[in-house]
């Protein structure tokens, strides 16, 4: 991964700043009645809630509907809305409450895609090699439900705790505030969660 | 005839819309009654169980008399011994609860079969199971392989003590 | 820099590494030791193989109707609103009127608030004891919950209180 210089580090933190006041900026606004807002904040976060579910729940489907739920909560919260907290605290805190109710509740062997599967419906965004042989391709889908079943298998925080730290790029303080736990706490699921992971995937490289 | 139909619409409009309003009240005081949820988030047995504490005497009493004696004892034993921790005490065991309510409904079942098995030993080797117990939790999966099959796990513990922690280091992630 | 392993910070740093959030003296400062180290280079060389297998994941596109569907489901939440509902069922008793129906909606909806306010036992012994009861608050406490947790609770804290037993002896002794 590329490492950042120092002044490009400051000017991410800078853009996260005013993305993260802007975010609390907008939901103000939405209290106050302003749909187009709402709309704002959909589009800008609808993308990572609903990756972000998915790969909790693995099945697409399930994760737009649990998407949908997060949303409409967030709408209907609107008028008691405070910004105490980072506005993605909030949004990803009702969105793993809702997928690990959705877990516990074994709808997970109901509904939830064989690991067989490979992304889903819908078009993938992105396969790393689209042009490769078949040969390619079924190592890739070989390799994608190794991942899958990895992840799988970590208890749901620390499921979430992962995800979270890796495709959403928090720090530990924010998955703190999501999981309602301490740093600490954060800190050791990332840590057994990793080494799990490091026993199942590192021969994947 | 009109004004009697307009007077009554009138006070039935103001009673629901005081009822109504009365019944949003709890989502804008939730955050600091139950500090761990947010709006639109359900309510965890931990929130439930913060709510329970964070309420007056009054209230609890009210929440409990109407239990059979011997569940109403347990319950306020326990929130008893809850209550006496500190507030770092109770933050650790939320976090360890958070964890085992992770676990499928069999495996909770499981556990607390193991643990019934755990009382049932002597008090002298409860202490010992439990040491054992934390000291495998810390370790790696390679470590405790190896502790499980070293001469002086099976020489401190008996067959059914290390089958009890065994099974439940197995269970607790 | 003293090894991480020896400190006791290797995962920290290795999982900051392989994620790219150590800044550039640290990068170079780890690197450099890990050059040298072979425990250490073994950790970050899997952590950046974990790392670098979970970017093979990627996901589905969002569905196109999704904001459709999404706008759908709140207008529909709209039309069923509390208000809706009762300006429905005003409307409906214009056409069957009776002088005393308006009264005794305002009595129904004052009593609905008194007992929002006040609510009282309205059980008796032989009644089965109501589990989800309202306070004072409105906010309900699923007692079977709550009492579910607190002896999970107490089993953990039982597992989790530290050993007193100075010395390991053999088994059953």
């Amino acid at each position: 991964m590329a490492q950042l210089s120092d002044s490009q580090r400051v000017n991410q933190d800078m853009t996260a700043l005013a993305s993260l006041e802007r975010d609390a900026e907008l939901m103000l606004r939405v209290r106050d009645g302003d749909e187009t807002s709402f709309a704002l904040l959909l589009n800008r976060h609808r993308g990572p809630v609903v990756h972000f579910l998915y790969r909790m729940v693995q099945n697409q489907g399930v994760a737009e509907e649990l998407a949908q739920e997060v949303f409409l909560r967030v709408y209907k919260s609107r008028g008691t809305y405070e910004p105490t907290a980072k506005f993605t605290t909030w949004l990803f805190r009702i969105a793993t409450h809702l997928a690990l109710n959705w877990l516990r509740d074994g709808k997970a062997e109901k509904g939830q895609e064989s690991i067989d599967d490979t992304g889903g419906e819908g078009p993938a965004r992105q396969l790393q090699d689209r042009s490769g042989s078949i040969e390619q391709t079924l190592v890739y889908e070989a390799r994608l439900r190794e991942i899958r079943a990895a992840i799988e298998a970590l208890p749901g925080k620390q499921r979430a705790a992962v995800l979270m730290h890796k495709y959403e790029e928090m720090e530990y303080s924010q998955i703190a505030g999501v999981l309602g736990c301490s740093e600490s706490a954060v800190k050791s699921l990332l840590f057994r969660a990793y080494e799990t992971l490091r026993a199942r995937l590192a021969h994947l490289v | 005839m009109n004004a009697n139909r307009f007077a009554a619409a009138v006070v039935v409009a103001g009673g629901l819309f005081w009822s109504t309003a009365r019944a949003q009240e709890p989502e804008q005081s939730a955050p600091s009654a139950a500090p761990h949820r947010q709006p639109g988030e359900p309510w965890s047995p931990l929130d439930q169980l913060e709510r329970l504490r964070q309420m007056n005497p009054d209230q609890r009493e009210r929440l409990l008399e109407r239990l059979p004696p011997e569940r109403r004892a347990n319950i306020e034993k326990h929130l008893r011994n809850y209550m006496s921790l500190t507030p770092e005490q109770r933050a650790h065991l939320r976090e360890q609860y958070e964890t085992f309510r992770e676990l499928p409904p069999d495996k909770q079942e499981a556990f607390r079969r193991l643990f019934g098995r755990f009382l049932n030993q002597p008090p002298e080797r409860q202490e010992l199971m439990r040491e054992e117990f934390q000291r495998l939790r810390h370790m790696t999966p390679d470590q405790r392989l190896e502790r499980l099959n070293s001469p002086e796990f099976h020489y401190r513990f008996q067959p059914n003590e290390r089958d009890i922690i065994w099974r439940m280091v197995e269970l607790l992630p | 820099m003293r090894c991480p392993i020896e400190a006791g910070n290797e995962k920290t740093l290795m999982v900051a590494l392989a994620a790219g959030t150590l800044t550039p003296a640290e990068q170079e400062t780890l690197e450099r030791h890990i050059d040298e180290c072979a425990g250490c280079r073994r950790l970050a060389d899997e952590q950046k193989a974990v790392w670098s297998a979970l970017d093979v994941w990627t996901v589905p596109m969002v569905s196109e109707d999704f904001d459709q569907r999404l706008h759908a489901r709140i207008a529909v939440e709209a039309r069923r609103s509390w208000w809706k509902r009762q300006w429905d069922s005003l409307s409906h008793a214009r056409f069957s009127w009776k002088p005393v129906l308006p009264v005794a909606a305002a009595c129904v909806a004052l009593f609905g608030v008194f007992l929002v306010r006040n609510p009282v036992s309205l059980g008796t012994s032989q009644k089965a004891p109501t589990t989800v009861i309202q306070t004072q608050d409105a906010q309900k406490v699923d007692v079977d919950q709550v009492e579910r947790a607190l002896d999970d609770i107490d089993m953990l804290n039982q597992l989790d209180a530290p050993a007193t037993a100075p010395h390991s002896s053999p088994a059953g002794s």
